[in-house]
């Protein structure tokens, strides 16, 4: 509880007190005054004179404490329930029947209760609609809970008439007493409420000043998030040129070196051939050499270009990281089955595996909507037999689409050959003549 | 902040406790056994000696005990009746109201119009075994206010005529029968009033203490209208009644007859409460009054202007609003009000007639008054009977008796005065509506 609420919280406490006084100078007032008229053998006149027969003195003020401290509870008990329809609906009715219980006790000459409950109302009941509703009813019991105006309808003893028993100095005194009492009560009510408001106002003013603060945050952050656009663009082209150049040095370091090497030998081979056959012999050799290191590193250089996943990882794991990637992002389920104890392949043979594995999951799940995938890997004499089948839609007609063109350039740079097969789901079988290494003898 | 809410908190939970635990010792404090209380006054309504006035009652509660052996009925004895409103009054304030008592006329409108009382109409509507029709309406009807049944009446006095029949056989004049008029009482008076030693005094005069509201009865009239908003002395049947009381006050002139003259056998009528005569006309009573000469009661005379209507006194009872045995309150009342045997008794042992019909038009009750009032006497069931069943029923409001108080005083100031009558009397009503209205 902050230092706000804490002030409200002591004039709640401060109009509780005031109204346990209220309450006790009623009970008391009537208390005496009966035992007054009784000492005075006056009682079957100021029967006469009175509207109705009063309450029993000391039953009425059990009854108005009980229903006080009742109220006092819920008012306590209110700020930490939890929400609950049923049961705040019991306590809100509960407390207006005990309002007109104690407004009753008191003979309609006291509805100051009424704003104690509604200045708890206005703190402690945070549904909208509730509230409204529970201040109406609140406000019309206060306005209707005129002695004058319920005498019309119900006979009830008014306190004026209790006070007609003594001498109008007297009479006049606790009159006074009671007036007083009760201006305290709603001038400690118009201070809760002055500073409720208050509070309510420095809020809002509050909430204003911070609606402000964010809108300009907000269009700072557009205004970022633009520039970051920008120079996220600018990064991509800078890595892109950044990649050219250096694509373009290796080519101009190792290719350029090696060529101006080759030519420049190959000049010396033109000239000195007349000369002396072994000589250029000699140099030829050596330029073969010279050929076979550039070959050497312009294969250094396009290894740099690789996939990603076989440039860290060798082809097998690669392929199934793939698959299992695939899995975790699709519903698609797909079966691996590899022959072969190891595959390990040149460089370009793992590439292109690679590649049309990935081509052939991407096409079944794009175009084929399948749900399977079966990924058959085996060896046939020289041959790799690389077989993709999917439960897919297939398709009656092969539509060359740009991902089977690409499928096939990349066998046919192998000397391979690739079928396919759309009647069944889509099936994809490659022949990859393998360079087989000296795993494979 | 928290030590205080904690402390606000213990606070608010210690009222609470203490005011449930009031409950139990203020408000709920529990019997075994059903005790009802009873709340009476010693002697009775009328101020006429009455050595039994305990009597009826403690048999009524032995027989009521015999009935139901799980209720006890209390009274406190000894209360005068001057002292029994107030005695009344203070219980009720302090929240011990008997849960069944005696109600006095004047009592009635106050008590039942601030909630002393308790309505009677749901009880009565539960229990088929009751029926109001048994009740003389006059008697019964004493007991509403405001449309609700709040008492029951237990006893009834209706006001009779008394004639000296010494006198009147002096003078030669046969005593009148019981449909006489006003005219009849006129000229007897008349007659009468006469001075017979010779002084040049009258000393003989034809009625003591003749009312002019008892005139306004017997003329049909009415004081108020039914509401109690509006005093009805300029109507004719009351104007001419208040008019024939002044006639009948002026045949002795100036000279007022007083009660000496009246307890010496000089006055020939007076209107007489059949209490006094029930006290006063047996045995042992006799000796004590008006026994120089032989005397008997008769209707009062009847005016010109309507039914011959008797003004008549009730004893009420009726249940606390409080009470928390109502049903043992009601069949407590009723043992009361509407036993026979418990009414029959009153006969017996009270001086008043008892409100239900079977029981007062009956041959045992013939029997006790012929053998209590003797064989001459013109009081018989039947005459009662008649009474009982024409009574003016009581009008009922707040101001009833303090606006009737004030017509009396200026009614009878306006008596003494010879001019301007319809003017003083039209002054009169104007500031009866006033308080009426007040």
């Amino acid at each position: 509880m902050d230092i706000k609420n804490k002030n409200l919280y002591y004039l709640k406490i401060c109009m509780s007190v005031i109204n346990f006084v209220i309450l006790a100078f009623f009970s008391a007032v009537s208390g005496y005054t009966i035992y007054y008229i009784n000492q005075n053998f006056a009682a079957r006149d100021f029967l006469e004179n009175v509207t109705y027969l009063p309450m029993e003195s000391m039953k009425m003020a059990v009854v108005t404490f009980l229903a006080f401290f009742l109220l006092l509870m819920i008012i306590e008990v209110r700020g930490k329930g939890r929400k609950n329809t049923v049961l705040s609906l019991i306590v809100y009715v509960m407390e207006i029947l005990l309002c007109l219980v104690i407004i009753r006790c008191l003979y309609i000459s006291y509805n100051g209760i009424i704003l104690l409950v509604v200045a708890d109302i206005v703190t402690s009941i945070r549904d909208k609609h509730n509230r409204a509703l529970f201040l109406a009813i609140m406000g019309f019991i206060y306005i209707l809970s005129d002695y004058s105006i319920v005498s019309i309808q119900f006979k009830v003893i008014s306190f004026q008439e209790f006070l007609n028993v003594y001498n109008s100095k007297i009479s006049m005194l606790l009159m006074g007493a009671k007036n007083m009492l009760v201006s305290i009560n709603i001038f400690v009510f118009i201070v809760y409420m002055i500073i409720l408001m208050r509070n309510q106002m420095k809020e809002n003013a509050r909430i204003a000043l911070l609606n402000i603060q964010l809108q300009t945050a907000n269009a700072r952050l557009k205004e970022m998030n633009v520039q970051l656009q920008d120079y996220a663009q600018m990064q991509k082209k800078m890595g892109e040129t950044e990649e050219r150049n250096r694509i373009a040095r290796e080519i101009h370091d190792t290719l350029g070196h090696t060529m101006t090497g080759l030519s420049a030998g190959i000049d010396a081979c033109i000239a000195m051939i007349d000369f002396s056959v072994d000589a250029t012999k000699k140099q030829l050799n050596k330029i073969s050499k010279v050929a076979r290191q550039g070959i050497n590193d312009i294969r250094r250089s396009v290894n740099k270009l690789r996939p990603d996943a076989l440039e860290h990882l060798n082809l097998e794991a690669a392929l199934e990281k793939m698959m299992e990637e695939t899995m975790e992002v699709s519903d698609v389920s797909i079966y691996y089955h590899c022959d072969l104890p190891v595959l390990k392949f040149n460089q370009d043979e793992e590439d292109m595996i690679y590649r049309v594995v990935q081509e052939g999951i991407t096409n079944a799940i794009r175009h084929g909507k399948a749900s399977n995938i079966e990924i058959n890997i085996q060896k046939e004499n020289k041959w790799l037999i690389l077989s993709i089948q999917d439960d897919g839609i297939g398709c009656d007609e092969i539509q060359s689409g740009f991902g089977l063109i690409h499928i096939k350039e990349r066998i046919q740079m192998l000397n391979g050959e690739v079928k396919y097969d759309g009647s069944h789901g889509f099936h994809i079988t490659a022949k990859i003549p393998i360079r087989w290494g000296e795993n494979y003898d | 902040m928290s030590k205080m809410a904690i402390w606000w908190k213990r606070l608010i939970i210690a009222g609470l406790l203490l005011s449930i635990s009031a409950i139990f010792f203020v408000i709920a404090p529990k019997e075994e056994k059903i005790v009802l209380t009873f709340g009476m006054f010693a002697g009775n309504q009328w101020d006429v000696p009455d050595d039994d006035c305990y009597k009826i009652i403690d048999e009524t509660i032995e027989e009521f005990e015999k009935k139901y052996p799980n209720v006890e009925i209390q009274y406190d004895s000894g209360i005068l009746k001057d002292d029994y409103s107030e005695y009344i009054s203070q219980k009720a304030l302090n929240g011990e109201l008997p849960d069944v008592f005696m109600v006095l006329p004047e009592d009635f409108n106050t008590f039942s119009s601030v909630g002393l009382l308790k309505d009677l109409d749901f009880l009565m509507d539960g229990d088929t075994g009751f029926d109001v029709k048994d009740f003389y309406e006059g008697s019964y009807d004493a007991g509403e206010f405001n449309g609700s049944q709040y008492a029951l009446p237990y006893e009834s006095v209706p006001t009779l005529m008394f004639v000296n029949k010494t006198l009147l056989e002096r003078e030669g004049i046969q005593i009148p029968e019981n449909q006489w008029t006003w005219e009849d009482f006129y000229d007897i008076c008349q007659k009468v009033t006469k001075d017979t030693d010779g002084d040049g005094r009258i000393d003989q005069f034809g009625v003591y203490d003749y009312d002019w509201k008892d005139a306004v009865y017997s003329n049909g009239g009415r004081i108020f209208d039914q509401s109690g908003t509006e005093c009805n002395i300029t109507a004719e049947a009351v104007e001419n009644a208040v008019l024939f009381t002044r006639r009948v006050r002026e045949l002795s002139g100036y000279q007022n007859p007083t009660s000496n003259d009246f307890d010496t056998g000089k006055i020939a009528f007076r209107p007489m409460k059949f209490s006094e005569f029930r006290t006063y006309k047996p045995y042992p009573w006799k000796i004590n009054k008006y026994f120089d000469f032989q005397w008997d009661c008769i209707r009062l005379p009847q005016g010109p202007d309507g039914k011959n209507e008797t003004s008549m006194d009730h004893l009420l009872m009726g249940i606390s609003s409080g009470t928390k045995h109502d049903q043992m309150a009601w069949e407590f009342l009723k043992m009361l009000t509407y036993n026979k045997d418990t009414q029959r008794k009153l006969f017996q042992y009270s001086q008043g007639v008892s409100p239900l019909k079977s029981v007062t038009n009956s041959e045992e009750t013939e029997r006790i008054l012929r053998e209590d009032m003797g064989e001459d006497t013109v009081v018989k069931v039947q005459l009662l009977n008649e009474v009982m069943g024409q009574a003016v029923e009581t009008q009922k409001f707040r101001s009833y008796d303090t606006v009737l108080q004030f017509l009396d005083n200026e009614i009878n100031r306006l008596m003494e005065k010879d001019d301007n009558f319809d003017e003083n009397i039209l002054d009169i009503k104007g500031q009866a509506d006033d308080m009426l209205n007040e």
